[in-house]
């Protein structure tokens, strides 16, 4: 049973919280969240599946005009000749770009498990997304649009990278604190 | 899975977005609930600051995370316990003290609730043991059960259940040392 002691403190709870916080402790939060993880990256990944929707949708317009009006097989084939090889010096780049920051973020990221783990899942997302890619541009003409969105999704990779190179500091305790369970 | 209906919804995914505004609202909306559990926690006004500001950056940083599966206070305020605790383990605070209560035995320290007062109680508290201070506020202030109190701390279901009782039984006792010392 109850005390009448717990039940006057169950009842006068809210008398609990008279104090108030110092009214500039927000802008201390708000100055130091500026350094930490923005996680800009969920946006990013929105925004690239924005990309991929509308990407897809003009690319299925564009090959029904296309090959309603001008749909020759030579025409696909001299289109494809066109972009492979720029593509792949393009490809090239980026990738290397890709390693090398990935490269420099191992370290940074050996306290933050649980951010590398988002990381992984995220760069998964990106490369399926890349896999698609680059099977419309295999089985279907290349098109400027594929070979930009599979551009975009490069820059996508980097820009989720720098971001993170440029927030995380190695040995931040904010990173090691986040591999803290609050499993509710 | 269930899911919450949560009343800050809208405020908590502009927040994710990166709403300055909306973080700035959701902030004043919790800040007072969770310095006053952060209070109580440390003891000290510096940490408790400290502290509030900590969990607030944590949880901004993980907002992304937080899938509407329970209420947001709840998420936020299991957070800032969770720093709480882990910044009295880094000052090696005792949270589990011995059982020996001197000065009163149990059933010396009856007091008449309606004749306390929060302000008693609240005083009272700030005087208490670590562990006591933090199992009672856990408990009585913040709704825990013993179950999730054993999980935050890292002790015994038992323990808890005792530690509270003893918590209880101590702050009775002070309440009635401090009536006394007023009387003398």
């Amino acid at each position: 049973m109850e005390e009448m002691f717990e039940k006057f403190v169950r009842e006068n709870r809210e008398g609990f919280d008279m104090r108030k916080p110092d009214p500039g402790l927000w802008e201390g939060i708000r100055s130091r969240m500026k350094g930490t993880v923005p996680f800009r990256w969920k946006t990013i990944l929105q925004r690239a599946a924005v990309v991929a929707l509308i990407f897809s949708a003009s690319y299925a317009v564009n090959e029904m005009v296309h090959r309603y009006h001008n749909g020759s097989l030579k025409n696909q084939v001299a289109s494809r000749a066109k972009f492979p090889r720029g593509l792949k010096e393009t490809e090239a780049y980026y990738t290397k770009v890709v390693n090398q920051k990935m490269k420099e973020l191992k370290p940074v990221m050996a306290n933050c498990p649980a951010l590398e783990e988002e990381l992984n899942y995220d760069m998964t997302e990106l490369d399926s997304v890349y896999t698609d890619l680059k099977k419309d541009l295999k089985e279907n003409m290349a098109d400027q649009e594929v070979i930009e969105a599979i551009i975009e999704n490069y820059r996508l990779k980097i820009n989720i990278l720098e971001d993170l190179l440029r927030d995380i500091k190695p040995g931040s305790e904010e990173c090691i604190s986040k591999s803290d369970g609050y499993a509710l | 899975m269930a899911f919450y209906y949560e009343i800050h919804r809208d405020i908590i995914e502009k927040s994710v977005a990166g709403n300055g505004k909306a973080q700035h609202q959701l902030y004043n909306l919790y800040a007072r609930a969770m310095y006053n559990l952060c209070y109580r926690m440390m003891n000290n006004r510096e940490e408790a600051e400290d502290q509030l500001q900590e969990a607030f950056l944590e949880a901004f940083s993980q907002l992304h995370k937080f899938r509407f599966e329970s209420a947001f206070g709840a998420w936020l305020k299991r957070i800032t316990v969770n720093k709480c605790i882990n910044a009295l383990r880094k000052r090696k605070a005792d949270l589990v003290p011995s059982g020996v209560l001197p000065e009163f035995a149990p059933e010396e320290t009856e007091i008449d609730s309606p004749g306390i007062s929060v302000e008693e109680v609240r005083r009272s508290l700030e005087k208490l043991p670590e562990g006591y201070r933090v199992i009672f506020s856990l408990y009585l202030l913040e709704g825990y059960d013993h179950v999730e109190i054993s999980q935050i701390m890292g002790i015994s279901e038992e323990t808890s259940k005792s530690q509270y009782s003893r918590a209880r039984q101590r702050i009775k006792e002070i309440i009635k040392i401090d009536r006394h010392g007023r009387d003398v």
